[in-house]
């Protein structure tokens, strides 16, 4: 065991990265204990992305969850540790349940869960066999800790309503309660035949079933279920959310209570895409996005309409969908097939998600798509298609005024309009933004630190710091990368900073910001000093210096730079670098010294003049040397003459 | 006296004084001509010769003519010491040597005035060109070369 593989969380939790555990809830899990009390094994959960709301589920505590005991931050990722799970998850198997065994362990404390995650306005979806873990010796379940990855990602597509099962799971967003309600169902007739519904069919054959007959049918065929279970099970497997019962019923469940399972209208005579016979609005709706072609041209000869009119006297939908074609109303670039199906189908099922191209999501999820879609690669149609609809959603704001679309679809797109509002970029930037700002605990998407999961601005500056300490040169030669400077600055404005750097520049200019908004992570933050960081900056601070012209004082600026850089205040070296009233002296300065040389250089042009002056000098100075000589020649010769014998 | 003039601006009183010298006192008058001559023959060559220049040269001429003039004073101007005095050939050559003993003086002094002052100036240069590169080194100053 080596230090690397242990790691010390809030000075308190060892976590022995080492020892991994199996996923629990589809996080990384390892082997952990308190290091005060050293008996109790402890369970590290590592989550990759935890849900917006995060906050509201580390707080929530029930009975039926397993609670966890501390969230710390380490390296600016987050550690859940919670008490060892209390026995298998039911995914590795179990035995099947008698009604009231049913009824007493599972319905009404999941159902009792559920009222209480409703009534604080929070949804569970993750109700899954390898998320409810059964306790050893008894028959009670616990589902694993709530929140710690984006909602309904991992469901498989079984244990999902039709409304979310259509998308992707990244788009599925939060749901309702509704839908935890379905899953629940799913859980119980797992539970009561001894084996997941549909099991080895593919996502495609499960989802064309279930539209075609509904998923209560389906999943109930040939299985042999209580007969007290029976309506209760067909309610809450319904196809039509407003028909599941509420958890408030649920809670008060007793043996052979009866719950009326209203059916779906069905149509007499089914509509024909394909060779799929289509009997409910929401199964056209499914099929319409599928064999958008065909139902086009159906919508377009008006079968479309007649058989909604005829077959399920739904009037008003059908007049609806007859203007969709005869008024069309493309707004900005949206291709009129695209426009039409969306709005057709929102007609069509209510409860469906937003259909866009061939793509179904919830607008609630949008953030967390665009999230997913940054991690593909730059060409990936995944990443085209989330953000050519997000371009447009913000480019055209008219597009939400103009679409017939349900409410429960329009008002989260104005919610996410307003989101994307708070930042004044546009474009790339601004979409990579609205990622961090619909969820703060959304880890720093740069494909260098995804892995650590950094989800604090100190914890980048931190892993910066180490980064820079290899000697290898720092990818596209800048200190962060766009996805970085956006986390950073989206970080920097939640903690009421104004926001740092708003327009970056090319070549140096591009260190000198990266390295403004670290160095106030440091200030703001205790990161502690970073030398590194500093030593890798130190040759384009060495550039900035290049502002001032006096060659001494640079020399004498680069060794303070250098002594400064092994302190580690990015802060102060910035400070020392971009220094106006300095480098205004030095200009000062240096105008001085050009008017001294200009000066110099003057008067030594005027040498030639000066030198004709000199002679004249010299020929006066000659004579007058000339007549002093003559004067003492004739004084000694007088003397000489008169007494010199 | 007008400069370039080759003879002196004589007056008709200039003439009066010159006969009465000669009148009354001939040897004298003969020993200032013949001692004075190379004054008059500088005069008449040396077109630029200012009075300031010729006063210079008196003081040499005039020193040797201190030793003469007195032996004159002492014969009380008596003719024959006179001619004697002018054909003693040793002071005709002073005489003489004199003026150009003046002229090298003159001429000395000035090339060694000349040289000092050239000399100051180079110097002073050197220390300007110095102190330019200094300061074009110190202030990155694109030099004018």
């Amino acid at each position: 065991m080596t230090a690397a593989d242990e790691i010390l969380i809030g000075g308190r939790y060892n976590v022995r990265l080492d020892r991994p555990k199996p996923p629990v809830g589809g996080c990384d899990a390892y082997a952990a204990h308190d290091v005060s009390v050293p008996g109790a094994p402890l369970l590290a959960l590592a989550p990759q992305t935890l849900r917006a709301r995060w906050p509201e589920y580390a707080l929530y505590r029930h009975g039926s969850v397993i609670p966890f005991q501390a969230q710390e931050h380490h390296d600016g990722a987050i550690w859940v540790i919670c008490s060892p799970l209390p026995g298998p998850a039911l995914s590795a198997g179990f035995t099947p349940w008698p009604e009231s065994q049913l009824i007493e362990s599972v319905i009404r404390p999941i159902a009792e869960l559920l009222m209480h995650l409703d009534s604080l306005g929070m949804t569970c979806r993750a109700l899954r066999p390898d998320n409810v873990f059964q306790e050893q010796g008894s028959r009670r379940l616990f589902l694993g800790p709530l929140g710690l990855t984006p909602p309904a990602v991992h469901q498989p597509i079984v244990f999902e309503p039709l409304s979310s099962a259509v998308c992707a799971p990244h788009q599925r967003g939060d749901g309702t309660i509704a839908c935890d309600v379905f899953a629940l169902g799913v859980m119980i007739l797992m539970l009561c035949t001894g084996k997941v519904p549909l099991e080895g069919l593919s996502d495609e054959e499960i989802l064309q079933r279930r539209f075609e007959r509904g998923s209560a049918a389906v999943y109930m065929a040939g299985a042999n279920i209580p007969v007290g279970l029976v309506s209760l099970l067909q309610a809450m497997l319904s196809d039509t959310p407003e028909y599941r019962p509420a958890p408030k019923d649920l809670v008060t469940i007793a043996p052979s209570k009866m719950f009326s399972s209203r059916g779906r209208t069905l149509a007499r005579v089914p509509l024909v895409i394909e060779g799929h016979q289509l009997r409910t609005p929401q199964a056209v709706a499914w099929f319409a996005a599928r064999y958008s072609d065909t139902f086009l041209s159906l919508l377009k000869r008006r079968v479309i309409g007649k058989w909604l009119h005829h077959e399920l006297d739904l009037v008003d939908v059908a007049r609806h969908i007859e203007r969709l074609v005869v008024v069309g109303g493309v707004v900005g670039a949206v291709s009129s097939k695209t426009w039409i199906l969306m709005q057709a189908v929102s007609l069509l099922d209510p409860t469906a998600p937003l259909c866009w191209g061939e793509r179904w999501f919830w607008p609630q999820a949008l953030p967390q798509m665009m999230a997913n879609a940054l991690l593909q690669e730059e060409d990936s149609s995944v990443r085209q298609d989330v953000f050519g609809f997000v371009g447009l959603l913000i480019g055209t704001p008219d597009l939400l005024n103009k679409a017939q679309l349900s409410p429960s679809l329009k008002q989260p797109l104005q919610h996410f309009l307003r989101l994307a509002r708070q930042s004044s970029m546009k474009g790339q930037e601004q979409g990579r933004r609205i990622v961090y700002h619909a969820n703060h605990y959304q880890p720093c998407l740069s494909e260098q630190c995804w892995d650590q999961r950094i989800i604090q601005s100190a914890g980048l500056a931190r892993w910066l710091e180490k980064r820079c300490a290899q000697q290898d040169a720092l990818p596209g030669d800048s200190l962060l990368d766009k996805h970085m400077r956006s986390f950073l600055n989206v970080h920097a404005t939640l903690g009421l900073m104004r926001s740092i750097v708003e327009a970056p520049v090319m070549g140096r200019a591009i260190w000198m910001s990266d390295l403004q908004m670290v160095a106030r992570v440091q200030q703001k933050e205790d990161t502690g000093s970073l030398p590194n960081i500093a030593r890798k900056a130190l040759p384009h601070l060495k550039e900035e210096l290049r502002a001032w012209r006096s060659k001494t004082l640079r020399e004498q600026k680069y060794a303070q730079l250098e002594q400064l850089a092994e302190r580690g205040d990015l802060w102060a070296l910035l400070c020392f670098v971009q220094d106006p009233g300095d480098l205004g002296r030095d200009k000062a300065q240096a105008q001085d010294a050009e008017r001294e040389v200009e000066a110099i250089r003057d008067y030594i042009s005027q040498e030639a003049e000066r030198l004709n002056v000199t002679q004249q000098h010299a020929r006066n100075l000659g004579e007058f040397c000339c007549l002093l000589v003559g004067i003492v020649v004739a004084m000694s010769s007088i003397w000489y003459e008169f007494c010199g014998h | 006296m007008k400069r370039g003039a080759v003879l002196p601006d004589l007056r008709w009183w200039h003439g009066l004084f010159l006969g009465a010298g000669l009148m009354y006192c001939p040897g004298v008058v003969l020993v200032l001509c013949v001692l004075l001559l190379p004054v008059a023959v500088l005069m008449m060559i040396d077109t630029r010769a200012d009075r300031q220049r010729l006063v210079i040269i008196l003081f040499y001429i005039g020193a040797v003519m201190v030793g003469p003039l007195h032996h004159v004073w002492v014969e009380r101007g008596a003719w024959f010491a006179c001619v004697r005095t002018i054909e003693d050939e040793t002071l005709l050559i002073l005489d003489w040597c004199a003026l150009a003993f003046a002229w090298l003086v003159s001429e000395i002094s000035t090339v060694v005035a000349r040289f000092i002052g050239g000399q100051r100036i180079r110097a002073e240069r050197i220390r300007l060109e110095k102190r330019v590169t200094a300061l074009e080194e110190e202030w990155g100053l694109n030099s004018h070369a």
